[in-house]
């Protein structure tokens, strides 16, 4: 079983993660990397539902989704690292630390993953409240990972908040 | 010799500018409502009360209008929310 620590610096410290868990936190930027259009959109919305507002639809574009995107992909990289720094324990488990300085990084990271899971699998209302089925379906993998996500999400939610 | 062209200068019109905007939030089944609420605080400077009341709006209503007034505030906020992954607009407030 996973064991996670909040150190007194305020970093999380996760130890005992098995390397089916840590391969799942690893395919973490995976979603949001797809270029599924679907993904795009939802990642980047327009500012206004107003057709009207040409300029500033445009402006957007040209301005502001550059950085969101650098932003958005500053945050994947971080997590990518702070699991890539990870290290293996006798028994075969891993164990890795997540910064205090990391950890709104690890939610946006976390939070695209699953925006975009939702979008390439379509998941309804309904799925995201039922259990995932068949694991050798990739429909029912990801709506797993998407469960995983959020219970982790949630919690660095509650270790910030 | 060189000439100078004349650069393309947006400008927003005044109407634009007088009128009041507001900046609304909308649902998605996918935010978690604690990270919804932790994102109000952060951005918007709202109490953990104010923030929980407008999450709530979003999920129980579809959006909550969370913030409104000069057009380029309403830009900025928008873009800081859209940084934190939610689905926020700008819109022109309606006229008294």
């Amino acid at each position: 079983m996973i064991k996670i620590q909040i150190l007194p610096n305020g970093s999380v410290f996760f130890d005992q993660v098995e390397e089916s868990f840590y391969q799942i936190l690893c395919s973490i930027r995976e979603p949001a990397e797809s270029g599924d259009p679907l993904v795009e959109s939802r990642l980047f919305p327009q500012p206004s539902e107003d057709v009207e507002e040409e300029d500033l639809l445009d402006d957007w574009k040209s301005l502001v989704e550059p950085d969101l995107h650098d932003t958005f992909l500053a945050a994947r990289e971080s997590v990518a690292a702070d699991l890539r720094s990870a290290e293996r324990n006798p028994d075969g488990s891993l164990h890795f630390t997540i910064p205090r300085s990391h950890i709104d990084l690890w939610l946006s990271a976390l939070n695209q993953a699953r925006l975009a899971l939702a979008e390439i699998h379509q998941f309804t209302d309904a799925d995201l409240s039922r259990a995932p089925h068949d694991l050798d379906d990739p429909r029912e993998f990801a709506l797993m990972r998407m469960g995983i996500y959020g219970s982790l999400q949630e919690w660095l939610v509650a270790v910030v908040g | 010799m060189a000439t100078l062209e004349t650069p393309d200068i947006k400008t927003k019109d005044q109407s634009d500018l007088d009128s009041v905007w507001s900046v609304i939030v909308h649902n998605d089944p996918v935010n978690l409502m604690s990270y919804v609420t932790l994102i109000f605080r952060r951005v918007l400077g709202f109490s953990k009360q104010k923030a929980e009341r407008h999450m709530l709006e979003v999920h129980n209503k579809g959006r909550s209008m969370v913030w409104s007034g000069s057009r380029e505030q309403a830009e900025l906020y928008v873009q800081q929310l859209h940084a934190h992954l939610l689905l926020a607009t700008l819109e022109k407030a309606p006229t008294p």
